[in-house]
């Protein structure tokens, strides 16, 4: 087997993004960890939950009881586990180029998996929208009730992003092929 | 593959370790044992250049084609 890790071409940019690297490692888990507080805050708070989705519905919410609120929560840990999916193959991925895995069919791998898993969280959570806002107006009396479809720019930006990433990690296997290719000429 | 590496032969000949000719000619003795096991896809021409010249031997003499049973030479 030729090894593609130890090549002075890898060691240079080791050395030029490590740092990065790390950050980014590092990054991923304090994000998925942060999202989860800020959900776990969010749906413990019926104030906040009551007064965001008035806002977003347009409508004029009665305090969301704690089995409803309980409920978004749980729908909300779909897309947060896919972000976490997410996470740990970029955690996976930078850990890889740390030790000089750059050009290789399993980084590429890597990078695809996070694409798929990133806008998997994105369109779970586009698509929980329109559920969460029948948990949070169920209780309300009827004509009070709402569902609602919430589409923003963001999203598009995320699902572009995640998109790019995903034809860039094909790209990617393509150049590991090429390099696993030029290591076995000697 | 009818192409042949007869690098084994020629250290062989010149009473040459791999590791000595991997330090003479610049490369891994991992490559250079890749190399005499043929398992490579392919030689730079400048580390044929260097083998030959550390050798003191032509391309032929480490390179050979030998056709595959049944092929057209």
């Amino acid at each position: 087997m030729i090894d593609v890790t130890s090549r002075p071409s890898v060691d240079a940019l080791r050395a030029r993004i490590g740092w990065l690297c790390q950050t980014l490692r590092f990054a991923a888990p304090a994000y998925a960890l942060w999202v989860f507080v800020l959900l776990a805050l969010h749906w413990s708070n019926p104030t906040d939950v009551t007064r965001a989705y008035s806002h977003w519905l347009k409508a004029d919410l009665v305090e969301v009881p704690a089995v409803q609120r309980a409920g978004g929560f749980l729908v909300h840990m779909i897309p947060w586990g896919l972000t976490v999916l997410a996470c740990w193959n970029l955690w996976r991925l930078f850990s890889g180029f740390l030790t000089g895995r750059v050009f290789t069919l399993d980084a590429a791998l890597t990078l695809r998996r996070l694409a798929l898993a990133g806008f998997a969280a994105v369109v779970v959570d586009m698509a929980a929208r329109p559920l969460l806002s029948i948990l949070v107006s169920i209780h309300m009396p009827p004509g009070g009730r709402h569902i609602g479809f919430f589409f923003q720019p963001n999203d598009m930006l995320n699902l572009m992003f995640l998109g790019g990433l995903f034809a860039l990690a094909q790209v990617f296997k393509v150049a590991a092929e090429i390099a696993e290719d030029n290591a076995a000429i000697v | 593959m009818p192409i042949v590496v007869n690098l084994d032969v020629m250290l062989a000949r010149r009473k040459m370790r791999s590791r000595e000719l991997a330090e003479r000619i610049g490369i891994t003795e991992q490559n250079v044992s890749l190399l005499k096991s043929g398992k490579v896809k392919g030689i730079r021409f400048d580390t044929l250049e260097a083998i030959c010249r550390v050798l003191d031997c032509q391309p032929g003499d480490i390179l050979e084609f030998r056709p595959e049973p049944g092929e057209t030479p």
